[in-house]
């Protein structure tokens, strides 16, 4: 009976083994907390007081993952002027420029230097950065065959400094807990953004590779007295127009009847 | 402190657009001319597209010239008659130019040309009305000083001006012409003035000053009389079929330029013809300065939004 006892005792021991690495091993490959994100307001109204807003995008994602929050309008072209030397002496707009499939607003923030957490096939697969976005612009001009490079900086500096486009890499902060680490990023937003819709995209990047992926939208419109000023200038642009003019006369002509002790002799 | 401009897109303060709307609102009441010239930089400079600070302008001087005009009315400062005849051969010079640009456009180099037609008409108007009204200025002391009285300009008689048919005479001004001399002048001054895309006040008070030989002060009344129809054309044009007026920032810009055009006035009645012109004199040589220093000096930025200059 010992003997069978103590003949059992090592195969018994083998399920209790296989329980422990089991668990050992599902410890190990927990789930990877999955990436959330939200934005904060989603819609932006834009009425006769507006200079701009702030948007908050915030989330959380696995213990190491990096973050990286891009926000962009739609593709499309951006017509503008250039400027260069006339006749070899004056600097002064020399015809038109056009930018082909870049947004209007661009703009991206991430949790570390973008070239070290991703590598180039993936920046471009997401068109994260300035180098990434110039792969795609195609630039034709008015009386020049444009130098690609050299523009599209020009463009870069032109957008920035209407806060449009934006790169800030390693500036969004993260605060760790064992499992899982968050992050809460106010964004201002510009004035200068036109009304539209506007993509966020926020992006979960573990081990060089982007893991998650979540997409929300914000809605700029006009609302209000803008809107409705707006509308009647391209929906009834003669009485628009008209009421321009008699609104200025009116004006113009009482302030001057205001002010009737200033004249006469 | 800010505004949103609904056809601009673009937010500004607007306690320094009321601002820059006084002060040129005071330069039209003072020397009659719409402030175009000075306006529409400086709106560009705080992020208003081109197209649309020169139409939202051109709207705001419909009040600003209405507001100025009443107040020189009230001073007997307006010659009707010239203005009607300097109006109907601006709308035609008007006209004229828009369709000359186009053809110029279309021929390339433009835009070089007009650049230079520009600084060309701004450098030679503002050294001419600076010297003849130093030397007027000067001529005026002297005769002060030896107790002579003023002498007053008086129109050339027996030239090939004067054997022109349908001569009237101006009371007003005091001057005798064939209507078609202001009106010839007038579709001149509209033509250029359409070329370079401005009001032309620097222009047409420099003209009525020495071709039609009006009194200066008669001069600012009449031209700011006749910029508002010329502005009220603009503005409706413009905003029918442009959509480029902005009517919150012509609004903003009115508030002050019509208190500025009464303030002008009244500060021009306490000022003396050849200081009126030689004021102006100087502020149209500043902007030619400004202007060559910008053809001249790199820009900031080698890229800009369409439209305007």
């Amino acid at each position: 009976m010992r003997d069978f006892i103590s003949n059992h005792r090592g195969p018994g021991r083998l399920p209790l083994l296989f329980l422990f690495a089991a668990l050992l091993l599902l410890w190990s490959e927990r789930p990877a907390q999955a990436l959330t994100a939200q934005i904060a307001p989603e819609q932006i109204d834009i009425n006769l007081l507006y200079h701009g807003g702030k948007i908050t995008v915030s989330g959380a994602g696995d213990a190491t993952d990096d973050f990286i929050v891009k926000i962009t309008a739609p593709d499309g072209a951006s017509h503008l002027k250039y400027k260069g030397k006339a006749a070899g002496i004056f600097w002064m707009k020399l015809g038109e420029i056009t930018f082909e499939h870049i947004p209007a607003l661009y703009k991206v923030f991430s949790s570390n230097r973008l070239a070290s957490i991703l590598n180039t096939e993936a920046l471009d697969a997401y068109r994260l950065g300035y180098a990434s976005l110039a792969k795609q612009v195609e630039i034709s001009a008015e009386h020049m065959t444009p130098d690609k490079k050299r523009w599209f900086s020009e463009l870069v500096r032109f957008k920035e400094q209407d806060n449009l486009y934006t790169v800030q890499e390693g500036t969004m902060t993260r605060s760790h807990t064992p499992d899982k680490n968050t992050f809460s990023m106010e964004i201002d937003w510009p004035y200068q953004a036109r009304p539209g819709i506007y993509t966020v995209e926020i992006l979960a990047v573990r081990d060089g590779h982007v893991v998650d992926k979540k997409e929300k939208f914000l809605t700029v419109r006009q609302s209000g007295l803008v809107k409705q000023l707006a509308g009647l200038a391209f929906d009834r642009a003669a009485l628009y127009g008209v009421i321009a003019v008699v609104i200025a006369l009116v004006s113009g002509f009482a302030v001057g009847a205001v002010f009737k002790g200033g004249g006469s002799h | 402190m800010y505004m949103y401009l609904p056809i601009a897109l673009t937010s500004v303060n607007y306690l320094l657009v009321v601002g820059l709307g006084l002060g040129v609102g005071l330069l039209s009441g003072l020397f009659g001319v719409g402030g175009g010239f000075l306006m529409t930089p400086l709106l560009m400079m705080i992020g208003i597209p081109p197209t649309i600070a020169a139409a939202s302008d051109a709207n705001q001087i419909v009040a600003a010239s209405a507001s100025g005009t009443l107040a020189h009315w009230r001073l007997g400062n307006v010659d009707y008659k010239m203005g009607i005849f300097l109006l109907i051969g601006g709308f035609v010079g008007g006209a004229a130019g828009v369709q000359l640009i186009k053809v110029l456009r279309a021929s390339g180099g433009a835009d070089f040309l007009i650049k230079i037609t520009y600084v060309v008409m701004l450098g030679v108007v503002g050294s001419f009305m600076f010297v003849e009204s130093l030397h007027a200025l000067r001529q005026q002391k002297k005769n002060n000083a030896a107790g002579k009285e003023e002498k007053t300009a008086v129109p050339k008689k027996g030239g090939l001006l004067s054997r022109l048919p349908m001569q009237i005479y101006f009371e007003k001004s005091g001057v005798t012409h064939s209507a078609l001399v202001p009106i010839v002048l007038g579709v001149l001054v509209g033509v250029l003035a359409a070329i370079m895309g401005v009001g032309g006040g620097f222009l047409m008070v420099p003209v009525m000053i020495y071709m039609l030989r009006m009194p200066m002060h008669v001069v600012v009344g009449t031209s700011l009389f006749q910029i508002m129809f010329t502005c009220i054309e603009v503005t409706f044009l413009q905003a029918y079929t442009n959509h480029t007026v902005d009517f919150f920032l012509a609004i903003l810009l009115l508030v002050g330029s019509t208190f500025g055009a009464q303030a002008g006035t009244a500060l021009g009645k306490k000022l003396h013809g050849d200081q009126l012109k030689i004021l102006l004199a100087i502020i149209v040589l500043a902007v030619t300065v400004k202007i060559v220093l910008e053809l001249t000096l790199q820009p900031d930025f080698l890229l800009a939004y369409a439209g305007g200059h």
